[in-house]
């Protein structure tokens, strides 16, 4: 028995050893030390499969940014990235075997919202830090029942997101009275949550109006065509969707069939991101939409360097999902630095309230994005709502509101919800 | 019989000690992910393999067996034994419920009953908010109280114990399958799948000895689903949507479906093949997928079922049966 | 549930027209799916599990020959007959193979095409998801029928679908060859005895079957949006579809598909919040009370 303890040890000596090796780089300097390693699990294949392509496609332009100034703490930045194929159990054995098999340092969590929940328990037990970068429902890191110290998220929430969609509908609901209004979001919790934080915030901003239906197609429904006449019978003056993705195409297309765009006034939280401006044959003009990522969102700098970057690497534009993951990058690359050393404990000190100046910086904190410290997730990134034109940028007539409103409406939400003292 | 438990307990215990001579977490979670799996599908196979029953809904007594342990852990029980106990009463009682109305049809049809109504239990999971946490699921975590027997307290909360613990539950039921196919019950559940009418003719009440094993299934799915639910710490509609049928479906094929040794080999190769493709490539799907096809077109039959059956290894049994004697039974494996 | 909105639709002309003519349009992308899922297994006695992604590759032929040759009409013809060829391709080397082995290990290797061709795809034609848009044959507004408007495109897609089933049913009853696969399906050795090239008919069948499939995905790629593994969308509905109709018979596939896209579409009008399971519940009522389908033979 001590026989085999002794080989054991001896060959992963000799492995150790031979993997050190492998990590020097064909580059001219050598890395003195072992690297920060990520894991990242994710989505790549089946109808999500652009979730976990574009996500790692961010972070790792965040990685190679860092790694061409001399890495972290002298430390190359790898990233470990496998996929769960979309199945639960899967997400979290890969989660688990980061940190057992492959020891990672941290864990970077770009699964749905659904896997998210699953990986934050490995997070919970395993006690590794875990940056989730694509879960936008704010249970997630609201709810003090579910929460661990180890989670923290650079992802958007969908409550900052409905705050503005509801502040911007509630603006042009009164000037042009739109009153009666309509939903069409798919039929699960991230589209539920969105559609009733939406029109509670426009609501609260234009007591006259009145939600005269919801419709809710199940999550990847193909035809939306009973959908669509139902509304065209109904004329409401206008009607909210969280559809996302493939669906906003699919439901775009049919309804311009039917001409539903010309009764009634359509804003959907998420047809700005290139994957469907540039799927859409041609861009509808006059759809009011919430920007996801777009390149003039916000209008900075920064935020043209990271889409050219991001262009002039991969060959196609950033997503909703690569400036996540890329947000979710710095954020550990400056704790790190912050806290001096990769220790769990130290990191998870150095990130509270933390903030750094990112391309998705909003407008009104200079570029700036802070990881809050009382609940590990992050705000202060641009989200604007707009008005579609056909060609580049495809979204003009920028809205954008104060975070300080948005933050307000925020913590008057999580109160309600019991979940905020 | 003896010996079914003879050799059930020498397993037991070489896995329970094996960690103890070579410990890696990554072994230990693989192994007790792999023993979960392969009593679902071992599960699956007193239906498909002994009873020709081809059932595509079985997800949902693992569904409703994890939800049940994970409800009653995080709202209304302390009690691990118990509330495990009563979440596998519950994946019964389903089964006997949607059994009673799918015995009734034939090979085909009986499959896609059981479909709808797996299909029937996953909208009501999604739809009742409430009590099973929507579309979401039951997140959060599930607690895991300690154990107390006989005045010895065993917390199953770390990686190595809870391994222990599913290695006696799933052992466990594995001798208990083993008694239950090596039975005259089960000799008789052969000839059913055999043939169904000359067993009808000869007197048999088919009908129930179907809902009998339909129900026998669908407990230890249960069983299989909370032990899940445990090990990853909540319970998701995806649990039983037709997706997860499917799952055993291809450990029998993969594995054989003549023998309870089968699945088992089933789970284990293609758990190892999913952990291995994923830490290689994205392209998960056309590598499975051209493994799958390969496997098909070449062995036509499950890899135990290949290996059993080859003449090499009917000439060593039978040599073997020469120097014991052998239980007459009605059908042979 | 808002009964009251659906009494008050069966009393309006123009409602009535509209939901019908919406449940027609599901219902025959569907039947075209569905009834060569229905076909196959009729003639051969496979259920081709991956039928699903013959739909899928109909939509990206279409996608890519379009941007190619410009013209509509053309590219929903080669691209519906790409898929029919891709067919026959696949019976004569793969499905031929497992005629003889257990339902079960035909769905799984059906299963595992799946999974192949959806990863083809994702390399071909890359992950993003994609869209074809509108035909410009079609960009007209809406035709007006008995006060609703129905758009012209999903009027050619009913049109088509209305053909189609006839014309496979004239072929089927009426025709030489369609007396030669009804027989096949009967018994393939007495015609095999007569002289009949049996092989052949089955790979025709399976040619006609996937050519059926690709159809409805060329119809439908326009109007909807295309991915790797859309296959997914279509094939449990179709499945539902081919058991409620009856395994193996055309007509019972095509009032199959009608009645489901009756029951979405009235559905969502009076109870919007159950519709999506009421086609399992549906499905599992006529298992229970009729379990050959409307129109499918006694179980021997």
């Amino acid at each position: 028995m001590i026989q085999l303890h002794l080989l054991w040890h001896k060959t992963t000596a000799a492995g150790a050893a031979t993997l050190s090796l492998g990590t020097l780089t064909p580059f001219s300097e050598a890395w003195a030390q072992a690297p920060i390693k990520i894991g990242f699990v994710s989505i790549f294949s089946g109808r999500v499969a652009m979730l976990g392509e574009t996500g790692r496609k961010g972070a790792q332009l965040a990685a190679d940014e860092y790694n061409a100034k001399g890495g972290v703490l002298g430390r190359k930045i790898e990233i470990i990235h496998r996929d769960s194929a979309g199945k639960i159990e899967e997400a979290v054995r890969i989660a688990r075997d980061f940190v057992v098999k492959d020891r990672v340092n941290f864990l970077m969590d770009h699964s749905s919202s659904r896997e998210a929940f699953a990986v934050k328990e490995v997070s919970r037990d395993l006690k590794v830090i875990t940056m989730v970068t694509a879960s936008e429902t704010t249970d997630h890191t609201a709810d003090p029942k579910i929460w661990t110290p180890y989670s923290f998220r650079s992802a958007r929430q969908s409550v900052h997101d409905c705050c503005v969609a509801g502040y911007y509908a509630a603006k042009l609901s009164k000037e042009q009275g739109l009153t009666r209004w309509y939903s069409i979001s798919p039929d699960y919790a991230y589209g539920h949550d969105s559609t009733d934080r939406f029109f509670e915030f426009l609501q609260k901003g234009n007591p006259q109006v009145q939600i005269a239906g919801k419709l809710w197609p199940k999550l990847f429904e193909p035809d939306y065509t009973p959908h669509i006449t139902k509304m065209l019978a109904d004329k409401p003056h206008a009607f909210y969707s969280a559809l996302w993705g493939g669906d906003t195409v699919a439901f775009i297309e049919q309804a311009l069939m039917y001409g539903l765009f010309d009764v009634s006034k359509f804003f959907c939280i998420n047809i700005a991101d290139y994957t469907v401006l540039k799927a859409l044959k041609k861009v509808p003009e006059g759809l009011h939409t919430g920007s996801r990522y777009l390149r003039n969102v916000p209008d900075s700098p920064a935020n043209h360097q990271f889409a050219d970057s991001y262009w002039k690497k991969y060959g196609e534009l950033p997503t909703n999902w690569s400036w996540e993951t890329y947000s979710g990058m710095l954020f550990l690359m400056e704790g790190i630095k912050k806290a001096g050393s990769t220790d769990t404990e130290k990191v998870v000190k150095a990130m509270k309230g933390l903030r750094i100046k990112a391309p998705a910086g909003a407008p009104d904190d200079d570029g700036h994005i802070t990881m809050r410290a009382r609940d590990h997730t992050h705000v202060g990134y641009a989200i604007a709502w707009g008005r579609t034109i056909s060609k580049e940028p495809y979204v003009t007539d920028l809205y954008y509101l104060p975070w300080s409103e948005i933050l307000k409406e925020e913590e008057e939400y999580l109160k309600k919800k019991g979940w905020l003292k | 019989m003896k010996k079914t438990i003879f050799w059930g307990s020498i397993i037991a215990v070489i896995l329970i000690i094996f960690p103890f001579i070579y410990y890696s977490n990554f072994m230990i979670n693989y192994l007790t992910q792999i023993l979960i799996m392969a009593l679902f599908a071992v599960s699956l196979n007193l239906l498909v393999g002994y009873t020709g029953m081809i059932s595509f809904g079985h997800a949902a007594y693992f569904g409703i067996g994890a939800y049940s342990v994970g409800i009653l852990l995080q709202k209304y029980s302390s009690n691990l034994l118990g509330s495990l106990f009563l979440a596998v009463v519950f994946s019964a009682i389903a089964a006997l419920v949607i059994g009673f109305f799918c015995i009734r049809l034939g090979r085909i049809y009986f499959a896609m009953l059981s479909l709808a109504f797996a299909q029937i239990i996953y909208t009501i999971v999604i739809k009742w908010t409430g009590m099973t946490g929507g579309d979401q699921g039951l997140i959060g975590g599930i607690p895991k109280p300690p154990i107390s027997l006989l005045g010895l307290s065993f917390s199953i909360g770390t990686p190595l114990n809870f391994y222990i613990f599913t290695v006696i539950l799933v052992i466990a039921s594995f001798v208990i399958c083993k008694f239950i196919v090596d039975s005259p019950f089960g000799a008789i559940l052969k000839t059913i799948r055999d043939n169904f009418l000359r067993t009808y003719f000869i007197g048999i009440p088919v009908k129930i000895y179907q809902l009998v094993i339909f129900v026998i299934a669908g407990t230890f799915a249960g069983l299989s689903g909370a032990l899940m639910a445990l090990f990853i710490s909540g319970a998701y509609p995806d649990f039983t949507y037709w997706t997860k049928s499917a799952d055993p479906i291809f450990m029998i094929l993969v594995g054989g479906m003549g023998s309870l040794l089968g699945p088992i080999l089933g789970a284990a190769i293609l758990n190892l093949l999913t952990a291995y493709i994923t830490m290689y490539t994205h392209l998960y799907e056309l590598v499975m997928g051209t493994v799958l096809v390969i496997f098909i077109l070449s062995l036509k039959k499950g890899l135990a079922d290949y290996l059993l059956e080859s003449e090499r290894f009917k000439r060593w049994s039978s040599s073997l049966a020469k120097k014991k004697p052998s239980r007459i039974g009605l059908a042979t494996e | 549930m808002e009964l009251m909105k659906l009494i008050d639709c069966f009393s309006s002309l123009s409602c009535l027209t509209t939901q019908i003519t919406s449940a027609l349009i599901l219902g025959m992308i569907l039947f075209l799916v569905a009834s060569g899922l229905s076909l196959i297994f009729g003639v051969l006695g496979v259920l081709n599990f991956a039928h699903g992604a013959l739909y899928m590759l109909g939509a990206y032929f279409t996608y890519t020959l379009l941007t190619l040759l410009g013209n509509f009409g053309v590219t929903a013809i080669l691209a519906a007959i790409g898929v029919g060829v891709f067919g026959v391709v696949f019976e004569r080397i793969f499905i031929k193979r497992i005629y003889s082995s257990p339902l079960l290990y035909q769905l799984l290797l059906c299963y595992a095409f799946i999974l192949v061709l959806d990863d083809l795809v994702k390399i071909v034609w890359g992950y993003e998801f994609k869209s074809i848009g509108l035909p410009a044959a079609f960009r007209r507004p809406p035709v007006k029928l008995f006060g609703s408007f129905v758009p012209s495109y999903y009027l050619f897609i009913i049109i088509v679908g209305v053909v189609v089933a006839i014309a496979l049913w004239l072929f089927l009853s009426r025709t030489k060859y369609g007396k030669i696969i009804r027989a096949t399906a009967h018994s393939s050795e007495m015609v095999s005895a007569l002289g009949i090239n049996v092989p052949m008919v089955y790979a025709a069948v399976f040619g006609i079957g996937s050519l059926l499939a690709g159809l409805g995905g060329v119809l439908a790629g326009p109007v909807r949006s295309i991915y790797p593994g859309m296959g997914a969308s279509i094939i449990i509905e179709s499945f539902i579809v081919v058991v409620i109709g009856g395994l193996g018979s055309i007509p019972g596939a095509f009032l199959g598909a009608i009645l489901i896209g009756l029951m979405r579409s009235f559905g969502i009008i009076g109870f919007p919040l159950i519709e999506e399971s009421f086609t399992f519940i549906l499905m599992a009522i006529v298992l229970i009370i009729r379990p050959r389908g409307l129109f499918g033979k006694e179980e021997a």
